[in-house]
C-alpha cells in the first residue's frame, strides 16, 4: 500500500505535525494521515515530509506534509514553475541545492524590494515630467513595473503569489479610478506583496482600507443611512468582500466540498447580512491634512485649510470619519454588534473583519483559489484540507497556506501529475510570457521593461496585470467551458483560465510571441516621444544579442537545441512526438549567414513549441 | 517575411490591418460579386437573433421610465438623495451649464406613447433618442419587468420563502448565469445554444450557428454547439502569414506554417485540459481559413468608414469616442453579409457592453452607457437595413439585474427585474408587454416597499416575466415551434407554460 510506504517515511517531527493538528482540529487526525498519502504516487521514495516549523516560518505551525527534496532539476524546474514566475537555469541550482524548504524559507525572509512598484512609478513620472510635464507616471508604468518584477526580481515567491493575490482581491485599471489614480494602484500592487506572507486578517483589513479599493468598490467616502429621507449605505463592497474576498456564498468543509442541509446547499449570507455590513463600511474615506473635515471625507481636500490635499491620498489607508458612520446596529453572519453612541467606525470595522476572518470557510476559499492560482485547478479535497488545516493551525498565517500549498504531496508528485488527465492548469497568458522570458534571460535595455499593453486579444495576450474586466477576474475559479472534455468528465471539473482562451485569443498569442521570440518586446517611446525607428525592442532575450549565447551553439545540434528548450519550458516532459516534430522542423534551415541559421532554428521551434498544448497547460 | 524592429503595439496594429487586407483582396473582390446574388436569392431564409448584454446590471429605473403622477412622485422622492440626486426630470430642457451628467445637464425624460398605455405614461432616459425613433416607428418594442425566475411568484410567496427562486440572487456571476443559462454559475449551456443546437443543421458550417463578438459566454454554448469568437479584426491568423503565391510561411518557412498547425492542433497527451486547448486552436486555424476570405471590409460601405460611423458622442470625454458596443455590432452585421456566402441560413450572436454596475457616480457612468448603448443598436438597425435584412435580425438587450430603486446617495446597488428592449423588422414594436410595476413609496421602518407589490427590500423589482418566456419567444420566431424543445431543455421554463409566446414578434 502507498500509504504504508509513506507512513513510514514520516520522522519524529512529522508525529509533532499530527500532534499539533490533533489539538488543533479536535480530532480526525489519523483520517489525515491517510487522506494525505493516498495522494502520493508509487515511488514515494523522495517524498520526505517535515513539520517545518522554523524560524523563517517563525512559530508558524504548519502542518503539511511537507515534501522537502526536489528529484531532480525537472522536479525542481517543476516545483519553479508553480512558485514563481518561470524556473531559470540559476534558481533550479538553487533549489537542487537546498531543496524546496530553503528555498522556500529564503525567499519568505527576502524583503520587498526597495524599488517597489510605488518607486518605480515615482521614478517613471519624474523621467516623464521632465520630458513633458503633463504627461507624469500612468497605468503603463504600473504594468511595465510589474513585469520588471516579475521577470527581473529576486524575490520570486513574493511576486508571484501578490499576483495570485491579486486575481482574489481585484481592483483593475480598466476602471477609471484605479487608472486615472495608478500611483495608488502601484501601491496596492505592493500591499499585497507586503501581506502575501502575513496573516490574513491583515491583508483583509489593508485591502478593505486601501483607498483605491475604496474608489474601486465605492465605499470610499460612503456615507451612514439617512432614514429620513430614505437613502441607504452603498452595498458594493460589503457585498463582494464576502462573495469573494473572505467566505463566498456557500458554507464549506474544511476540505472545500460545500456543506448540505436537506440535500441543499447553504447560503453564508443574505440581503439582510449585506445591508448590515453595508453599515459598518460608511464613514471611511482618504486621509488628508489638519483639520480632517467633511472636505476630506468628500473629496480628500480639507476646505478649512484652504483646499489643502494630502500628496499620497491615494497610497494611505482610508481613515474613519465617525460623523458619516453608521450608529445604528449592524447585524449579519448570526452575529451583531450593538447600536453605538457615539459612532465608532474602528470598533465597527474590528468587529466586522474579525468576524469574516475567524469565520471556517476562509481556509478553503481563499487556500483553494491559491492552489488553483499555483498548482492545478482541481486539488482533491484531501489536498484542500490539508492546506485548510495548516491555515487553521498557523492562526490564520498566509505563509502557512502557501508552504503546505507548494510542499503537498499532490503539488510535489510529478509521476502523478504527468500520468493524469485532469491535473495541472492551462498557464495563463501573463505567465506564458514571463516563463519564456525567464527562462531565456531576458534583459530591459531601460531597465525599465517597458512592456506596456497587452490585452488585446486579436493580437496581445488577451491579459494584461491589474487590468481584469470586473471585479470578479479574468477568469472565475469555478469556470469550465461548456461542452469541452473537462465539463464532460465526471468529477465537476473546473478550467477557470479558459475562460479568457478562443479562436481570437489564441490565434492573437501566437502572432504576439512570433514577435517576441524574434525580436524581443517593448516599446522605448513614452510620455508622448516615439522611439527612433529601428529602435530594438526594451526587453530582448539573451540570445538576440549574444552571438556566444549558448542557445546558439546549441542550435549547431537540433536535438540539442530542442532539449534545451525542453528543460527551459516544459520542466523536461516534452512528449516525444514533439521532439521528433522540432528536431525535423530545424535540422534543415540552413542559410549563408550562421547567425540568421541559428536565429531561424531558435525562433522556429520556440514558436512552435509555445503553441504546444504541452507548453500551454501547467502540469 | 522581415522582422520590425519595433514591435510596438501600433505597428502590431498596422500589421494585422495591412495582412488583412492584403491576404483578403483578391478573393474579396471576387466574392463580393458572388456574394451579392446570394444574399439576394438568400435574404428570405436567413434569421438571427443577437443578444446585447449589458454587464454589471443596467438601472432599468432610469432607463425606462413611468411618468404618470404617482410613480414619478415617488420616484423622485426616492431618488433624490444626496449628494447627488438621480431622480431623472421631465418636461424640462438640457441645461449645459449643469455638471455634466446630471438630470439638469440631461434634460427631460423622452416620452413615448406605447399602442397599450395600461393607462399610464412612459418616457425613456433623455439620452435614448434614437430607439425613441425606433420606437416610434414600431421597430422596438420594451419588455417590462422580466428576469430570472423558476416559478411565478407573488411578493407574498417571496417573503414567506414559499416559491423556489434563481439563487443565489443579486449576485452578479450568478444572475447573469441565470439570464444566459436559467442556472447559477457554472451552468454547462445557455439558452441561446440550445436554440443554436436546434438551428445547426440549417448550416452548411455549423460552426459558425453561435458567435461571440465579446468574450466567451456560456449563453452561446448548447449540447452539440460550441461559441466560435470573431473579434473586432475579423478572423486572426494563427501566426503564418501567406506569401505573394499564397503560400503560408512561418519564420520564413512553409514547414514551420505547417507544423505549428499540426502541433497547435494535436494534444500528445491524454491531459483533458490539453485537449480542450487543441479543440480550440484547430477551431480558430480552420474557421480563419474559411471566413477571411468572405467577411467583407469594415470600411466598405455600409459598415464604414468606421472613423464616421463608429464613434458616439462620451458625455466622460465631452467629445467623439470610438464605440466598443458598435465595433462589436459592425463584426457582427460583417459576418451576417457573409453568411449566404457561408451556407449560413441561421445564426445567434452575442454582443455586449460594460460598466453598468453603477454603484457610485452613477448619473455620469449610466449617461455614458446610455449614449453608447442608443448610438450602437441606433447604427447596427441601420446598417441592417441597408443590407435589407432588416425583418431577418431580431436584436434584445439583457443584464445581469435591474437596480435597486433606493439610492446611496449617488448611485444604487443590485435589484432583480429590469426592462429590457426587442429591436428589429419583425418586432411588433411601439409597444410595452408586460404589465409594468407599480413604484412605492419607501417605508420609514426599513428598506422595505410595503406600498408596493412588485417591490421588494431596497425596490429590487420582483420580476413578472421571465427570461424562460423570452427565450421560448424568439426560439419560436427563429425556428417555428422550437419553443417546446426548448422547454424541455431547461425545467423553469415549463412552469410558465401557456404563456410561452410573450406576443412581441409577429409570426
Amino acid at each position: 500500500m502507498q500509504s504504508q510506504s509513506f507512513l513510514k517515511s514520516l520522522g519524529a517531527s512529522s508525529l509533532t505535525a499530527l500532534i499539533l493538528c490533533c489539538t488543533a482540529c479536535g480530532g480526525g487526525e489519523a483520517t489525515q494521515a491517510q487522506t494525505s498519502s493516498a495522494n502520493n504516487g508509487t515511488d514515494g521514495g523522495n517524498l520526505t515530509a517535515n513539520s517545518a516549523t522554523n524560524a523563517s516560518l517563525d512559530g508558524v505551525a504548519v502542518l503539511s506534509l511537507a515534501v522537502e527534496q526536489p528529484a531532480n532539476d525537472q522536479d525542481a524546474a517543476r516545483f519553479l514553475t508553480q512558485a514563481t514566475f518561470g524556473p531559470t537555469k540559476a534558481e533550479v541550482a538553487k533549489v537542487m541545492n537546498g531543496g524546496f524548504k530553503q528555498w522556500l524559507n529564503e525567499q519568505f525572509d527576502m524583503p520587498p524590494p526597495a524599488k517597489n512598484h510605488l518607486a518605480y512609478w515615482d521614478e517613471r513620472d519624474a523621467v516623464g515630467q521632465t520630458m513633458n510635464p503633463k504627461i507624469g507616471g500612468s497605468v503603463r508604468d504600473v504594468i511595465s513595473s510589474f513585469w520588471a518584477h516579475a521577470i527581473g526580481g529576486d524575490d520570486q515567491l513574493r511576486q508571484r503569489v501578490a499576483f495570485a493575490l491579486s486575481e482574489i482581491f481585484v481592483v483593475s485599471m480598466a476602471t477609471t479610478c484605479p487608472a486615472v489614480n495608478s500611483r495608488g494602484t502601484a501601491d496596492y500592487l505592493d500591499m499585497l506583496g507586503r501581506d502575501a506572507f502575513g496573516s490574513y486578517r491583515k491583508l483583509l483589513e489593508d485591502v478593505a482600507m486601501h483607498p483605491v479599493m475604496g474608489c474601486y468598490l465605492s465605499h470610499i467616502h460612503n456615507a451612514k443611512e439617512d432614514a429620513a429621507k430614505g437613502r441607504i449605505p452603498d452595498e458594493n463592497f460589503a457585498r463582494e468582500i464576502m462573495q469573494l474576498f473572505s467566505i463566498g456564498l456557500y458554507e464549506l468543509n474544511a476540505d472545500g466540498t460545500r456543506k448540505q442541509a436537506n440535500g441543499q446547499d447553504i447560503a453564508t449570507y443574505g440581503p439582510t447580512d449585506i445591508a448590515g455590513m453595508a453599515k459598518v463600511f460608511t464613514g471611511f474615506s482618504w486621509d488628508c491634512p489638519l483639520p480632517k473635515d467633511d472636505g476630506c471625507f468628500d473629496r480628500g481636500t480639507s476646505y478649512a485649510t484652504g483646499m489643502m490635499t494630502e500628496p499620497n491620498k491615494w497610497v494611505l489607508p482610508m481613515r474613519p470619519y465617525t460623523r458619516f458612520h453608521s450608529a445604528s446596529e449592524k447585524a449579519f453572519l448570526r452575529t451583531k454588534l450593538a447600536a453605538q453612541d457615539p459612532a465608532d467606525p474602528s470598533a465597527s470595522l474590528k468587529f466586522a473583519l474579525d468576524t469574516l476572518a475567524q469565520h471556517p470557510n476562509v481556509g478553503p476559499f481563499i487556500g483553494k483559489q491559491l492552489i488553483q492560482r499555483l498548482v492545478t485547478s482541481n486539488p482533491s479535497p484531501q489536498y484542500v484540507e490539508r492546506v485548510s488545516n495548516a491555515f487553521k493551525a498557523s492562526g490564520g498565517n498566509l505563509k502557512a497556506m502557501i508552504y503546505a500549498i507548494l510542499t503537498d504531496p499532490e503539488a510535489r508528485d510529478m509521476k502523478a501529475a504527468l500520468d493524469s488527465e485532469t491535473f495541472g492548469k492551462v498557464r495563463e497568458p501573463i505567465l506564458r510570457l514571463t516563463a519564456l522570458l525567464r527562462a531565456y534571460g531576458a534583459k530591459s535595455r531601460t531597465g525599465s521593461y517597458i512592456i506596456s499593453f497587452t490585452d488585446e486579444g486579436s493580437y496581445g495576450l488577451n491579459q494584461q496585470p491589474m487590468y481584469s474586466p470586473t471585479v470578479f477576474n479574468f477568469f472565475r475559479p469555478g469556470y469550465v467551458s461548456p461542452g469541452s472534455a473537462m465539463s464532460k468528465a465526471p468529477g465537476g471539473l473546473v478550467a477557470p483560465e479558459m475562460q479568457i482562451v478562443n479562436e481570437t485569443s489564441v490565434a492573437g498569442y501566437v502572432n504576439f510571441m512570433r514577435e517576441v521570440v524574434a525580436v524581443g518586446i517593448g516599446d522605448t517611446g513614452h510620455f508622448g516621444t516615439k522611439a527612433p525607428v529601428g529602435t530594438p525592442a526594451d526587453v530582448r532575450l539573451e540570445y538576440m544579442d549574444n552571438l556566444q549565447s549558448e542557445v546558439r551553439t546549441l542550435s549547431e545540434k537540433p536535438a540539442n537545441l530542442v532539449e534545451d528548450i525542453n528543460q527551459r519550458l516544459l520542466y523536461g516532459a516534452m512528449s516525444d512526438t514533439l521532439r521528433k516534430d522540432l528536431i525535423d522542423l530545424i535540422s534543415p534551415i540552413k542559410y549563408l549567414e550562421p547567425d540568421t541559421t541559428q536565429n531561424y532554428r531558435i525562433w522556429s521551434a520556440l514558436i512552435v513549441t509555445l503553441a504546444s498544448p504541452e507548453f500551454l497547460v501547467q502540469r | 517575411m522581415s522582422f520590425t524592429q519595433n514591435p510596438s503595439r501600433r505597428l502590431f496594429l498596422k500589421q494585422t490591418a495591412a495582412l488583412s487586407t492584403l491576404g483578403a483582396a483578391a478573393p474579396l473582390a471576387m466574392n463580393l460579386a458572388a456574394m451579392g446574388s446570394a444574399s439576394a436569392a438568400g435574404a428570405n431564409d436567413y434569421k438571427a437573433i443577437v443578444c446585447v448584454y449589458l454587464l454589471g446590471g443596467n438601472d432599468a429605473y432610469n432607463t425606462v421610465l413611468p411618468t404618470d403622477a404617482e410613480s414619478w412622485a415617488n420616484y423622485t422622492a426616492v431618488r433624490n438623495q444626496s449628494p447627488d440626486s438621480i431622480a431623472l426630470l421631465k418636461d424640462v430642457a438640457a441645461n449645459a451649464a449643469q455638471t455634466r451628467g446630471s438630470p439638469a445637464w440631461l434634460g427631460g425624460v423622452l416620452p413615448i406613447t406605447p399602442s397599450n398605455a395600461q393607462g399610464r405614461s412612459f418616457a425613456l432616459h433623455p439620452l435614448l433618442t434614437g430607439l425613441r425613433d425606433q420606437f416610434n416607428s414600431k421597430q422596438l418594442a420594451i419588455l417590462a419587468n422580466i428576469g430570472s425566475l423558476v416559478e411565478p411568484l407573488s411578493k407574498d410567496d417571496y417573503n414567506r420563502n414559499l416559491k423556489s427562486t434563481p439563487s443565489p440572487l443579486f449576485s452578479h456571476n450568478d444572475q447573469s448565469s441565470h439570464w444566459m443559462a436559467m442556472a447559477a454559475e457554472g451552468a454547462r449551456r445557455g439558452w441561446g445554444g440550445k436554440i443554436a443546437d436546434l438551428i445547426a443543421a440549417d448550416n452548411q458550417n455549423a460552426a459558425f450557428t453561435a458567435i461571440s463578438a465579446s468574450g466567451n459566454s456560456v449563453w452561446l454554448y448548447g449540447d452539440q454547439v460550441k461559441q466560435y469568437h470573431l473579434s473586432t479584426s475579423g478572423a486572426i491568423r494563427f501566426g503564418f502569414r501567406p506569401d505573394a503565391r499564397g503560400v503560408n510561411l512561418l519564420m520564413n518557412s512553409p514547414a514551420a506554417a505547417e507544423l505549428i498547425k499540426k502541433v497547435a492542433s494535436e494534444p500528445t497527451s491524454k491531459n483533458l485540459l490539453m485537449r480542450d486547448l487543441a479543440e480550440v486552436q484547430a477551431s480558430s486555424i480552420k474557421a480563419e481559413a474559411l471566413i477571411s476570405q468572405h467577411l467583407p471590409s469594415a470600411e466598405q460601405t455600409p459598415f464604414g468608414p468606421s472613423s464616421s460611423y463608429l464613434n458616439y458622442d462620451s458625455i466622460i470625454a465631452g467629445s467623439k469616442q470610438n464605440n466598443v458596443l458598435a465595433q462589436q455590432l459592425q463584426s457582427v452585421a460583417r459576418m451576417i453579409k457573409a453568411a449566404p456566402a457561408l451556407g449560413l441560413k441561421r445564426q445567434i450572436f452575442f454582443v455586449s457592453l460594460g460598466g453598468f454596475d453603477t454603484h457610485d457616480q452613477q448619473n455620469l457612468q449610466h449617461a455614458e452607457r446610455m449614449a453608447q448603448l442608443n448610438h450602437a443598436l441606433s447604427y447596427f438597425q441601420r446598417v441592417l437595413g441597408d443590407l435589407g435584412v432588416a425583418p431577418q435580425v431580431t436584436t434584445f438587450t439583457a443584464s445581469d439585474f435591474g437596480r435597486a430603486f433606493t439610492s446611496n446617495g449617488d448611485g444604487t446597488d443590485h435589484g432583480w427585474g429590469s426592462h429590457q428592449f426587442v429591436m428589429g423588422g419583425a418586432v411588433k414594436g411601439g409597444d410595452i408587454y408586460g404589465a409594468f410595476p407599480r413604484l412605492g413609496a419607501k417605508n420609514t421602518k426599513d428598506n422595505g416597499f410595503d406600498s408596493s407589490p412588485d417591490q421588494l427590500y431596497n425596490g429590487a423589482l420582483l420580476p413578472k416575466q421571465s427570461v424562460g418566456q423570452l427565450s421560448t419567444t424568439l426560439a419560436n420566431w427563429l425556428k417555428p415551434g422550437s419553443a417546446a424543445q426548448l422547454a424541455a431543455a431547461f425545467p423553469g421554463i415549463k412552469n410558465f407554460s401557456g404563456a410561452l409566446d410573450l406576443g412581441f414578434m409577429t409570426s
